[in-house]
């Protein structure tokens, strides 16, 4: 029987590996995006790591601000985003804190940090980006309709809404159906959460024309933190198998199991990366922005739905 | 009770008593309204039943968190106008017939305040009769009739409607007075379709409750975000709200008639926090916002902007009060929203799909709604605190002096608690949530509040804000502890970029009034499908017909009103003859 401390310390060592992968991969994972689409879009390639090079060289210079919040909400969008990616597990189940990740909280904060960046871009008064942000206020709240739903399906199938809860029980062999239904979910989700629609890069470009030094960095890594973290949990519910499971009888998961979630982590995340990449150039280019999301995020969460009782009736 | 009565006595006669007299009275009230609250339910004073004129001034367990509200409501407000008093008092007695007197003649109170629209006062009036009426008997198709005018009575003192136009003739600007409407509206839904019918009214009905109120919430944000200056924004939030707190009642009545205690007790908590949580952090809006109005002249979001450079505390004050009403982590407003939803998946539901389809559209109407108070939320923030002032008087504002934000910021700190630790208003209002789930005799360990977690009626989950809050300043350190150690450089203030047109000449110091977003941009997307011109001038069309029709007959209405008013006691003599005919004609035959 281990003692607590060793829970703690060895808990609190894993949490800030997770952390740490999660802000080293999110502008990897954007500037993947980026490139991917340039490339397969057939234009010109670009390096992946652009973001990071891109967010390093904003924080080490001498910025400006048109207004005097914007020194703060940069940072408060991403300790907003941080604190979801503490919430989302990425290789191991059961890591400290996992008892406050609820789908619908995680879903709140990373609306919240997508939220914050709007407020930064019309606290100045210019025209373009408080256009840009308020069209993106506007294609943001309606996508609220999608997260009860995913909710909905989730309890549903497995009883459970918390994150932990939710994908331990998926990993059980009986889940037949459930499984279908949690890839919906996961395809809904990522229809409704991340900004990676047709238009959103130039918007975002839009809303930080004011922005410039540290406030800017914080404001690209909170948006490829946010990015991330939806693609994380997509993944999670798309393959819980993958994830490292606490030991039996244990508080933590076997150390010998973490290099293989880790893998399996990168790898879920590479796919859906792909997956979004394709879905851009072959499916999304010609579907005009917000209106066609959502309506496919309401389709597949109540697919997901659908799916639990099919398989039902069927038997 | 008695305090409460001189109140309304200072209300009706303002040299009754000095100002602060109001305010001590209210104090009063609130300090024994909270030692109520305190006693343990079973105590003599609280479970006793009492005889005679004592038993009409019996405060019981399920007016104190109502009471509690609009005595911290009068107290932060310092109003000496006869609502308040009235809604308290109102609230404060659990008879129907007192109770039906009270709400009826707070409906004319309520209009000339604008907290009710003007055709509403007949039909309210008419459902807390017809209501108090039906629940004088204890006939099976009482039940049936009953939660139709209850219904209606409620949403009329809440101020709700089905109208989605905001203007000026369609309501007034967010006061107290809508504050005490719906604590008042929610205590008549509360009592009429759980607490005083004999028997539990119909699942059924608890659907049609639950169906009702979320139309009603959704017509009240789409007034929050179409409406024209702050006060009105703030309206149509806290009828978006209660809208929603009447979804929770129709869930606290399919709980008792399902008997099941623990969705009726978890829908019910859910309705408390809204009551603590939310209806704080609005009483702090309306504050903030009567201070800005004071400083910067008329509210419209056309004609103000700017204020955080202006006034920074009264718009950070006003920013955690919009945040605190939106249903976002870790707000009140998000703790009532998770309670709703995880209420609403713990409802027995119907075999099959078909069973599960009008659960995931409540769903879907729910998430849109929390959409939509986002919405009116950041559209008012945007066009009142950020951006740059449109007009000279909004550039003249200044913060006032920090004494007078002292008021509003108790307000946002007692909801921030309230939310933080639940368990303490739980607490409180313990004995209304036992009597609202039909718990009686010893209480199981289960319906006891947890001091920091809320947990879900179907066991999917526990929310604790607390934790949410820690983990988010945990974070906030995180990126503290590295823009130290990173050594980055703070930003210096420049001019915005405004897309290389010249500056400003010297008439116009402000800008361009119009080259910044204003409020109509903010539903831009939401109108899909409306541009269409063949298709919304049909839409045009039928409400049209619907205004018009419901209009003639609002006209019949009032006319018949007015009629029977003018004649009531030659119809009262004319019924007592009617009836002693018939008498008469059965005993004869």
């Amino acid at each position: 029987m281990m003692s607590w401390v060793v829970i703690v310390v060895a808990g609190s060592a894993l949490l800030a590996v997770h952390l740490v992968l999660m802000v080293a991969c999110a502008p990897l994972v954007r500037g993947g995006l980026v490139a991917g689409v340039a490339r397969v879009g057939g234009g010109e390639g670009l390096p992946v790591l652009a973001r990071w090079r891109l967010i390093l060289s904003c924080a080490r210079r001498h910025g400006v601000r048109a207004a005097g919040g914007v020194e703060i909400v940069p940072a408060m969008a991403l300790a907003v985003a941080l604190a979801a990616c503490l919430l989302v597990p990425s290789f191991a189940l059961g890591l400290p804190g996992a008892g406050l990740s609820d789908l619908l909280t995680v879903a709140g904060l990373l609306v919240l940090a997508r939220l914050l960046p709007l407020l930064a871009a019309l606290e100045p008064g210019g025209a373009r980006a408080g256009l840009a942000a308020a069209g993106d206020t506007a294609a943001l709240v309606v996508m609220q309709a999608v997260f009860p739903l995913t909710v909905a399906a989730a309890v549903m199938a497995t009883g459970h809404g918390g994150i932990d809860a939710l994908l331990t029980r998926l990993r059980e062999p009986d889940m037949g159906s459930g499984r279908v239904s949690a890839m919906l979910m996961a395809l809904a989700l990522l229809l409704a959460g991340p900004d990676i629609g047709p238009g959103d890069e130039a918007r975002a470009a839009e809303r930080m024309v004011d922005l410039g030094g540290r406030g800017r960095a914080a404001m690209e890594l909170a948006r490829d933190l946010m990015l991330m973290a939806w693609i994380t949990l997509a993944g999670d519910l798309a393959w819980p198998g993958g994830l490292a499971m606490l030991q039996e009888g244990g508080l933590l998961p076997a150390a010998m199991s973490l290099p293989g979630a880790i893998v399996a982590w990168l790898v879920r995340t590479g796919v859906i990366c792909a997956g979004i990449v394709v879905a851009r150039v072959v499916v999304m280019g010609s579907v005009r922005g917000t209106r066609g999301r959502l309506v496919l995020a309401l389709l597949f969460a109540t697919l997901a739905v659908v799916v639990l009782f099919a398989d039902q009736e069927g038997v | 009770m008695l305090v409460l009565s001189v109140l309304l006595l200072d209300g009706l006669m303002p040299r009754f008593a000095v100002p602060q007299a109001a305010r001590a009275g209210w104090g009063l009230a609130l300090v024994l309204a909270l030692a109520m609250a305190c006693l343990p339910p079973g105590s003599a004073l609280m479970a006793g039943s009492p005889v005679g004129p004592v038993a009409l001034l019996r405060v019981d367990a399920l007016s104190l968190p109502f009471v509690m509200m609009l005595s911290v409501a009068g107290l932060a407000s310092g109003a000496r106008g006869p609502v308040l008093a009235g809604a308290a008092l109102t609230v404060g007695t659990g008879n129907p017939v007192l109770f039906c007197i009270g709400a009826a003649g707070l409906l004319p109170l309520l209009r000339a305040e604008g907290a009710v629209p003007r055709g509403m006062v007949a039909w309210g009036s008419a459902g807390v009769a017809v209501a108090t009426a039906l629940l004088s008997g204890s006939g099976g198709w009482r039940l049936i009739v009953l939660p139709l005018p209850a219904l209606l009575a409620a949403s009329a003192l809440m101020g709700l409607s089905l109208r989605p136009l905001s203007g000026a003739r369609h309501g007034a600007p967010a006061g107290v007075a809508h504050l005490a409407g719906l604590a008042v509206g929610l205590c008549l839904a509360v009592r009429m379709l759980v607490d005083w019918p004999v028997e539990p009214v119909g699942a059924m009905w608890g659907g049609g409750v639950v169906v009702a109120g979320l139309v009603l919430a959704l017509t009240g944000c789409w007034r929050a975000r179409g409406a024209r200056d702050a006060g009105r924004v703030v309206a149509g939030l806290l009828n978006g709200w209660g809208g929603m707190a009447l979804v929770l009642v129709g869930l606290v009545v399919t709980g008792r008639a399902d008997d099941l205690p623990l969705l009726a007790l978890g829908a019910f908590r859910g309705l408390m926090l809204l009551v603590g949580g939310v209806g704080l952090a609005v009483l702090a809006a309306i504050l903030t916002l009567a201070q800005m109005a004071e400083a910067a002249g008329s509210l419209g979001l056309a004609r103000v902007g700017g204020l955080a450079a202006l006034m920074p505390k009264a718009s950070a004050m006003l920013a955690l009060a919009l945040a605190g009403v939106c249903a976002l982590p870790p707000s009140g407003g998000f703790a009532v929203a998770w309670l709703l939803v995880q209420s609403l998946l713990a409802l027995p539901r119907a075999e099959g799909l078909a069973g599960a389809m009008p659960l995931l559209a409540v769903l879907a109407g729910v998430g849109l709604v929390c959409g939509l108070l986002i919405l009116a939320a950041v559209r008012l923030l945007a066009c009142l605190v950020l951006g740059r002032p449109r007009t000279p008087r909004a550039a003249g504002a200044t913060d006032p002096a920090s004494g007078r934000l002292a008021v509003p910021a108790a307000c946002l700190g007692g909801a921030v608690s309230v939310v933080l630790v639940p368990g303490v208003w739980l607490w409180l209002t313990r004995g209304a949530g036992w009597a609202a789930a039909g718990l009686k005799g010893p209480i199981p360990s289960g319906a006891r509040p947890d001091w920091l977690a809320l947990a879900a009626p179907g066991g999917g989950g526990v929310l604790y804000p607390a934790g949410i809050v820690a983990l988010l300043a945990l974070a906030g350190a995180l990126v503290l502890a590295l823009s130290r150690l990173g050594n980055t450089v703070p930003s210096r203030p420049a001019p915005a970029w405004m897309e290389g047109a010249p500056p400003s000449p010297p008439w116009m110091p402000f800008g361009e009034p119009v080259a910044q977003a204003g409020p109509a941009q903010f539903a831009g997307v939401l109108a899909w499908g409306m541009g269409r011109r063949a298709v919304s001038r049909r839409i045009r069309r039928v409400v049209r017909w619907g205004r018009d029709g419901g209009r003639r007959v609002s006209v019949l209405m009032e006319v018949g009103v007015a009629w029977v008013s003018r004649h009531a006691m030659g119809l009262v003599l004319l019924w007592l003859a009617v009836a002693a005919l018939l008498r008469i004609w059965g005993h004869s035959r």
